[in-house]
Formats: C-alpha cells, sequence, structure tokens
C-alpha cells in the first residue's frame, strides 16, 4: 500500500517518462522497459559457434527449460533480432546462449564474432515450448544442441531416462560440455555421411519406447520426424526458422496484404501505396500528409515485407521488436500483414 | 516494369515513375495529376519553368538518399548523447532546485532545468516525433512510443504539426500554424480590430507558448466555425487535461514539496525554466515562418501540386537562423528550418551537412534562401507583427519580399537553357 503511493509519488516526478528512463542513464540494466543485458563473457563451444555469457538487466522475466529468447543488436544503428535458444539453467545466475555463425548473418556474425563483454543487447520475453515426460532421446545436429542444453541443464528432466545423440562435422559444439550432462551421450561424426534414422537401432537398440526431441538441420528434423511417424513413436521437434523472409530480387511483385484490425485484404502491386490499396479494399485506415513526411500512417509490419517507395529499400518483419513502416511510402514485396 | 533506382543528377528531367505515383496517391480526393500544373508560378519562381521545378524536386530528393542511405552508428551515438546530456541536466536542475534557498543553488538549478526543457521539446522531443530516429527501430526512441515534457499530448502535436502545418506549410487556410488563430502575420489574413494590441498578444503568447501551442492542438475553432462539437472535443480535452495536470503537479507540487523549506522558490524555479523555454521556442519557431521574406500561398495552389512544387513551396516559406553549433542544438536544428522543411524526417544532425547542398542549389536556380543571424530574423517578426496591427500591408510585405529575390536570376535561367539545349539528352 505504502509501496504502491511511494511508486506513483515516484512516477509522477519522472513524467511525462518513466523513472525507468532515467536509471538507464546510470545503467542501461536498471531499465524494466526495455529489458537488456550485458554480455559478460564468450567462449568459443564449436568451429563457428561462440557462448555467450549475459547478465540480465532489470526488465528480464525469467525462463523455463527449452524456451528460447530474442536478441536485439544494433549494426550501423539499426536495431536487429534474432532468436536463440537459451541453454543455461532457469535458476543460474546468468543467462547463456550459443551463437553460430550462419554465412551473409549480419547479425549472427557479430556475435559470435565480433562481440565483446561489455556490449549491450536488447532482450525480448522468453517464448516457445520444448520438452517431454518420460524417457527421452534427444538427437541433435550442430547447433541444434542448445535447446538440449537448455533442457537438461533446467533440472526439468532430472530422474529421467535420456538419451542424446549429437552430431556434428569433425568437432561437435559444445564438445566439452557434453559429459557433464545428466544423460547417456552418444557423439555422431558426421563427416562420413548424415546422421540416418536407422543408425538409431544400433545407437540406441530401444529407441521406440522413447519419446524424440529433434533439433538441427531442417533435413535431419525431417528425416527423423518422418521415421518417428511411421513407427508410431511420439516426436518433438524444435526448428530454427531463417529471419529474411523470401523477397524477390528484381524489385518483387506486389502482394496480397492483410491489414489484421481491420480485417482487409487487398491486392497490392510493386508501385502502389499500402495505404492506398487498403483504402481501395474499403480500410478505414491512419492517413496524413500521403507523402512520406508525417509518420502518421505508421503501422506495423507483422509478417511479410514491404517495399520503401522512397528508397527502394526492403523493410522485412521480424519475429522479436517492432518493425514499423508508413503505409502511405510502402508498396507490397510479397504477401505482407500489416497491424493495422 | 518500373525501375526504382533513379540516378536523377544524371538525367533530372525523367521523373521516376513511383515519386509520379506518390504524387497521385496525396491528393486524397482528387484523380491525381493530369498534366503539369502551373501552381508554381509565383513572382519568385516565374523565371522557372515545369522542367526546372522537376528538376529541383529530383536534385534534393538526390540530397535526401545520399543521407538517409548513410544512417549509421555515429548518428544513433548522437541522439543517445543528447538524450543523456538533457537528462543529466534535469536530474541536476531538479536536485540544485531542492536547495533553492540558496541563491546560486536556485540560479544554477533554474538555468539548469530550462536547458534540460528546452533539449527535451527541440532537439529531442520535436524531432522524436518527427520520426527523425524512427529507422533505429529502438522502441525507446520512436515516434510512435514518445512523450514530451509539453502540455500538449504527443498525439495531438502529431496531428497538427506533423500533418497539417508539414503537408500544408504556408498555406492560407490550410496551414492552422500562420498566425496560431491569434496574430496577424500575413497581409492576405482579414484584418480585426483585436490585431490593434497583436504586439501585446505575441509577447504574452511568448511567455505562455506552450499553453497557447496545447489549446491551439486542440483545434477548437473547429466548435466555434460549426465543424466539430465540445462533445467531439471532450476526448482530446481530458486526454490534455490530464497530462497538463501531471506537469503542473510535478513541477508546482511534488518537487517543490520535497524541496521542503525550500517549496516557493523551488516553485518559482520551475516556472521560470517554463518561462524561459516558452521564450526561446517562440522565438525559433517564429523566427522559421514569420520573417517579411518568407511567403505565403493561396489554397488553389494545392491543386495538383506535385512533389517537386511541394518542395519549391517549403523551400519559399521557411526561413533559417545562422549561428553557432550551440545555437543550432539549442533550436532543435530549427535553426536549419528550410531543411527541415523539406526533409522533416531526416535525422536533425544532419541539415547542417545538407545546408550548404540546398543553398547552393536555390543559388543556381535563382531561388531566394531565406537565412540570417537571429537578431534579423527575429527582429523581421516582430516588424511584421507591428505593421499588420493596423489593416492593409500587402504592398509594403510584397516590396520586402520583392527585394529579398537574388538578382541574375533570369540570367541564370536563361543560361542553364541554353546548355541544356546544347548537351543533347541521354534517350
Amino acid at each position: 500500500m505504502i509501496a504502491e503511493v511511494v511508486a506513483r509519488a515516484a512516477r509522477v516526478l519522472f513524467t511525462p517518462l518513466l523513472p525507468d528512463d532515467y536509471l538507464a542513464v546510470v545503467d542501461p540494466l536498471w531499465s524494466a522497459r526495455a529489458p537488456r543485458g550485458r554480455i559478460i563473457a564468450t567462449r568459443t563451444v564449436g568451429p563457428a559457434t561462440t557462448e555467450l555469457t549475459i547478465r540480465t538487466g532489470a526488465g528480464w522475466r525469467g525462463h523455463r527449460p527449452g524456451q528460447h529468447v530474442g536478441l536485439g543488436v544494433d549494426l550501423g544503428g539499426r536495431r536487429h533480432w534474432r532468436t536463440y535458444s537459451i541453454t543455461s539453467a532457469p535458476d543460474a545466475e546468468h543467462l547463456t546462449v550459443s551463437v553460430t555463425a550462419v554465412p551473409d548473418g549480419s547479425v549472427s556474425v557479430h556475435l559470435a564474432r565480433v562481440a565483446q563483454a561489455g556490449e549491450l543487447v536488447a532482450l525480448g520475453p522468453a517464448g516457445g515450448e520444448f520438452g517431454a515426460e518420460g524417457p527421452l532421446l534427444m538427437i541433435s545436429g550442430g547447433s541444434g544442441i542448445t535447446p538440449m542444453l537448455g533442457l537438461l541443464r533446467g533440472g526439468a528432466l532430472d530422474g529421467n531416462d535420456t538419451v542424446l545423440v549429437h552430431s556434428g562435422r569433425g568437432g561437435h559444439v559444445h564438445a566439452d560440455d557434453l559429459d557433464a550432462l545428466p544423460a547417456t551421450v552418444h557423439r555422431h561424426d558426421s563427416t562420413a555421411g548424415h546422421l540416418q534414422p536407422s543408425d538409431l537401432d544400433t545407437l540406441v537398440p530401444d529407441w521406440r519406447a522413447r519419446t524424440l526431441l529433434v533439433c538441427g538441420p531442417a533435413g535431419m528434423i525431417d528425416a527423423f520426424s518422418a521415421s518417428a511417424d511411421e513407427a508410431g513413436v511420439p516426436c518433438v521437434v524444435e526448428r530454427f526458422v531463417s529471419p529474411a523472409p523470401t523477397v524477390l530480387d528484381d524489385g518483387a511483385t506486389g502482394g496480397t496484404v492483410t491489414f489484421t484490425t481491420s480485417g482487409v485484404v487487398a491486392e497490392a502491386d510493386a508501385v502502389t501505396p499500402l495505404l492506398r490499396a487498403g483504402e481501395d479494399a474499403g480500410a478505414l485506415l491512419p492517413s496524413g500528409c500521403r507523402m512520406g513526411i508525417c509518420h502518421t500512417c505508421v503501422g506495423r509490419l507483422s509478417a511479410g515485407a514491404v517495399r520503401n517507395l522512397h528508397t527502394g529499400e526492403i523493410e522485412a518483419a521480424e519475429a522479436e521488436g517492432d518493425v514499423i513502416v508508413r503505409t502511405c511510402v510502402s508498396a507490397a514485396a510479397g504477401d505482407c500483414r500489416i497491424d493495422l | 516494369m518500373t525501375t526504382l533506382d533513379h540516378s536523377p543528377l544524371t538525367n533530372p528531367a525523367v521523373i521516376p515513375d513511383h515519386v509520379t505515383r506518390i504524387n497521385e496517391a496525396k491528393t486524397p480526393t482528387g484523380p491525381g495529376r493530369p498534366g503539369a500544373s502551373t501552381a508554381h508560378i509565383t513572382a519568385s519562381t516565374a523565371h522557372l519553368s515545369v522542367e526546372d521545378i522537376e528538376r529541383i524536386g529530383a536534385e534534393l530528393e538526390a540530397i535526401r538518399d545520399e543521407v538517409m542511405s548513410s544512417l549509421g552508428q555515429a548518428d544513433a551515438n548522437y541522439i543517445r548523447r543528447v538524450i543523456r546530456t538533457q537528462r543529466g541536466c534535469e536530474i541536476a536542475g531538479r536536485v540544485l532546485l531542492l536547495g533553492a534557498l540558496f541563491p546560486p543553488a536556485f540560479v544554477l538549478g533554474t538555468a539548469s532545468l530550462a536547458v534540460a526543457k528546452i533539449l527535451e521539446n527541440m532537439e529531442i522531443g520535436h524531432n522524436v516525433l518527427h520520426g527523425q530516429w524512427d529507422w533505429m527501430r529502438d522502441p525507446e526512441i520512436h515516434s510512435t512510443t514518445w512523450e514530451w515534457d509539453h502540455v500538449s499530448t504527443a498525439a495531438g502535436w502529431q496531428q497538427t504539426h506533423n500533418y497539417l502545418h508539414h503537408t500544408y506549410t504556408n498555406v492560407q487556410g490550410k496551414d492552422r500554424d500562420i498566425g496560431y488563430n491569434v496574430l496577424r502575420v500575413d497581409p492576405d489574413q482579414p484584418w480585426q480590430p483585436i490585431h490593434l494590441i497583436q504586439p501585446l498578444t505575441n509577447m504574452g503568447l511568448a511567455l505562455i507558448f506552450e499553453w497557447g501551442i496545447g489549446m491551439f492542438d486542440l483545434e477548437l475553432d473547429d466548435v466555434a466555425e460549426g465543424r466539430a462539437t465540445w462533445r467531439d472535443k471532450m476526448p482530446e480535452i481530458k486526454k490534455m487535461a490530464r497530462k497538463a495536470g501531471k506537469q503542473l503537479a510535478k513541477d508546482y507540487v511534488v518537487f517543490p514539496a520535497l524541496s521542503g523549506p525550500s517549496f516557493v522558490p523551488a516553485a518559482v524555479g520551475a516556472l521560470l525554466a517554463n518561462t524561459i523555454r516558452n521564450i526561446w521556442s517562440h522565438a525559433v519557431i517564429f523566427c522559421g515562418h514569420f520573417p517579411v521574406e518568407v511567403e505565403t500561398f493561396d489554397e488553389e495552389r494545392l491543386e495538383n501540386e506535385t512533389q517537386a512544387e511541394w518542395y519549391v513551396r517549403q523551400m519559399l516559406g521557411s526561413a533559417n537562423i545562422e549561428g553557432s553549433a550551440l545555437l543550432h542544438i539549442m533550436t532543435g536544428n530549427l535553426s536549419h528550418q528550410i531543411e527541415h522543411h523539406v526533409f522533416p524526417d531526416m535525422p536533425s544532425n544532419r541539415y547542417s551537412t545538407i545546408a550548404p547542398k540546398v543553398r547552393d542549389l536555390c543559388r543556381r536556380y535563382g531561388l531566394p534562401y531565406h537565412s540570417g543571424p537571429m537578431w534579423k530574423q527575429y527582429g523581421g517578426v516582430l516588424w511584421k507583427i507591428a505593421r499588420l496591427s493596423v489593416p492593409g500591408g500587402h504592398e509594403t510585405i510584397e516590396k520586402r519580399r520583392r527585394k529579398a529575390l537574388p538578382v541574375g536570376r533570369k540570367a541564370a535561367a536563361t543560361l542553364r537553357r541554353l546548355r541544356d539545349r546544347a548537351v543533347p539528352q541521354a534517350a
């Protein structure tokens, strides 16, 4: 009661901002308004993979084993979001994630190769569901080990009979951490060939009595979930979704625009502003100058990509973080969804 | 298929298709632009052809594209540094005013708070609310989430300022900022007896400018003129009242109460800081559009106005203030009003770098580029307000506008046409 009064009085002191906005001036981690973390250590855990230890700030609300988190990184002044599996236990002092540098992946290359201790990252809320009950068989390839680490270290499976088959080409991602895990671990070297469902009969003869948890390259997930289906074995998979939506190179072709709030669906070509397309289809949309200067018509791009008609630049939706676009000077670059 | 990669400088006569499409979309009710309009013809542009105007537009867009594609970490660092400085000044001011009974603390605290409020309103609030920093995708520095230290709400301000004022800049009957409904700052505004005292009205407005803007943003004249009812306006009025209430409580109740025995001087310090900010922002904003030479336009001009003509109107209808880097920051770079009006959502730290290019463009096309030191610009504003407090004024103002036109602009136009004829356009 008293605390509430004090908190309210404190908010008046800082109006129209929040106390957090001033706390962030002293230490960005103190602000709960936009949760942040600071990288305090980096460790190489694979040929192209780096483990980041992150001290979480005031706004971090914790996670459950098997969940992932969005990391927001400023590159060239602009924030980009990518999602990574959490490899630390919920009660661990710090958050850890492992980032594998993807060829041409600006964010992953930055986090895996460039980022140093001391750097700040924005944190999204933890999300996702991954895990199962009973005897388990975890199958992972490459950085697919990360959600398995999260589950095993998180204590959710303590006392479970768990077998882990971890495949890697030459070296294994997180090779040094495998022995400490509460599971029977098989290392598979994929230099001579990918891990196949048929390998399970020799590696884990009782695999049909277990629930499969699979994470790794798309082909691997597809192969194992198909075999599990065939054998009638329960199978839970975790897929790493590519962040970039497919955009045609030649300037795109327009597409179907869905205005999620008003429920209007419009077909738009590559040079018609989304605002115009929406209005022509009967949507009542916020609008102002209609020439890109007043930012009245802005809406969140929740899926797909749009082209800025002024610059020709493509703006694509990201899983975390808001990509806000001006509908009066943006045209569809493929199918897209706008929260208006 | 249209090509979006346009290079206006190599072939400025070709207006990219997508620009035309935006122009078409711009007229909310009209069918778009059927042909070249004659809207550009005013005294200062009579020497320019339609092609010249389109070329000006294309050159400006090249300037914009160059800046917007080069935005990066340094720009992000700039706005974050300004925000940190502003919050530091605010905290210092508030803390010093806790001991406001001690005169040096009173003076320093008031000064620090005034600086904080000016920075917050001008270089941070105004510019963030324009979306100048939206490109960073930082939810904490974004036009859709920002709220500023001002009695008017961010949303109300964005409607009257970002949309109405910036789209219809200096168009009689459309840009409500012309005189803010209380002053006669253009000879085309009908004279009323109340204007006799407008030099005084103006001084009063300067003192309470924040409240003037807040009331102005409510657009209450809509009620008087039957365009809206009080019932329509109630939600906005309530929102502003709630915000203003919090602002008042913070400045004049909560912080003074915290300073205990210094209650009265602390409240006076906050009042002074707010007033200094009011006088300063009033001066800067009036210097932006009301100096004598700056042009205003008729509503007919908007019909079929092209993007390029819009750019030209923005340049002719704005005025810059010359001065030091400190002056530019304290005006929120509204000292580069011309550049701001051409590109309202370009990050403010870049205006100073494009200003020489825009100035040169105006020189080459024989357009006036209204720029001068603050005393000259503000002097012009005060002179105009005094002159227009009595009826008439058309001829006097016109004379001053004509005097501001660059000499030799017709010769420049002729030379340019000769040159264009000599060099055949690439197919």
